[in-house]
């Protein structure tokens, strides 16, 4: 006889087809030790079982960031930054076509220096960094605000822990002295 | 948390909105299953406080990576398989360190928390394959092949794990 105690995880955790159910009835019907380990498996998932089921100690909920809203310095920023370029434009092109006409004497067209192009890109990536920098500032603010609090609820667990033992261990003198005074003034004893 | 109870579509179903920018909704999938996947780490490690960090920490990754998540049905495996991968990291960082022994087990009639620190002491003492196997099994109602695609293992080998696990257990705890 072929012993089919390669399906008895499949028969407790009832994930045998209806045919292989059969089948393995059938079998167990009949054979003394695979019924015999079929009852120690079930045993043992009795005991695993009778653990109660373990609950978290609090509820996890994140709190999602909103998409950003332009800072208060980006804000302030962007029209400074702007009203920067323009005025840098003006400087730029002004004075020089000024140059360009006095160097016409001088020199010859071709070697007229171009005018300098204003580089928007540096001013955007100052404004960048300055923000990001604001950004960093706000996030370790708010990173150590966060650690005061988990370090504050710790402590307050800490404490509850402490008050609950206490209470435990008062109970538990209580009875003590409860069953102690019953057993001075039972009369029968 | 028996799997068979919840529904698959919800789950997507909040994907779906997560990922059309209801970050929000995300809370819905963590109080969904942060109460399986606790347990789970929490017997897989043996330590409440770390357990939590870590659920935390596996939530966290699983948002990161939810548009990564190919078939948005097998978001519970995919969430136990990043579980599974936080365990395992810890545990690898863990070896060598030596823990305190609970209170030893008085064997006979045991009260419900005594019952639950004798099984998450004997599950202690299981390899973590089998160990894994044997939480996901008895107290998560996984089924083999879901087991299979956490372990990244055949179901032949995730039963064998089952097998043995079983047959420690029952010595330590009978």
């Amino acid at each position: 006889m072929t012993h089919i105690t390669d399906k008895i995880a499949d028969f407790v955790f009832q994930e045998l087809s209806a045919r292989d159910l059969s089948d393995f009835k059938e079998h167990v019907g009949a054979c003394s030790t695979c019924r015999k380990q079929v009852e120690e498996f079930q045993r043992t998932l009795s005991m695993l079982k009778a653990s109660p089921e373990i609950e978290p100690p609090r509820s996890i909920c994140f709190e999602f960031e909103k998409p950003r809203t332009p800072s208060w310095l980006w804000r302030w920023m962007a029209p400074m930054a702007a009203s920067a370029a323009v005025a840098l434009a003006v400087v730029s092109f002004a004075p020089r076509q000024v140059q360009i006409v006095e160097r016409v004497v001088d020199r010859p067209v071709t070697q007229q220096p171009a005018a300098q192009p204003i580089d928007y890109q540096r001013i955007v990536n100052d404004v960048r960094a300055a923000e990001q920098a604001w950004l960093e500032n706000e996030l370790k603010t708010r990173d150590a605000s966060q650690s005061k609090d988990v370090l504050r609820l710790r402590g307050e667990l800490q404490a509850l822990d402490f008050y609950q033992r206490s209470l435990q261990r008062e109970t538990w003198e209580n009875a003590r002295d409860v069953q102690l005074l019953a057993a001075k003034t039972d009369p029968g004893k | 948390m028996k799997l068979g109870r919840l529904k698959p579509i919800d789950d997507r179903k909040v994907i779906e909105r997560v990922l059309g920018g209801d970050t929000e909704a995300f809370n819905l999938l963590v109080r969904q299953w942060e109460k399986p996947i606790y347990s789970f780490i929490v017997r897989m490690i043996g330590d409440r406080d770390e357990a939590m960090d870590l659920c935390q920490d596996a939530f966290m990754k699983a948002y990161r990576e939810l548009g990564t998540l190919k078939d948005l049905d097998r978001f519970s495996s995919w969430l136990y398989r990043i579980a599974h991968n936080a365990c395992f990291s810890k545990l690898r960082k863990d070896q060598g360190k030596t823990f305190v022994e609970l209170e030893p087990d008085s064997h006979g009639s045991r009260t419900p928390i005594e019952s639950r620190l004798a099984v998450e002491k004997a599950l202690q003492h299981l390899p973590e394959d089998q160990r894994e196997v044997v939480v996901l099994k008895v107290f998560q109602s996984l089924k083999f092949e879901e087991i299979a695609a956490i372990q990244d293992a055949p179901v032949s080998t995730v039963k064998s794990r089952l097998y043995m696990g079983f047959e420690k257990l029952r010595s330590i705890l009978s």
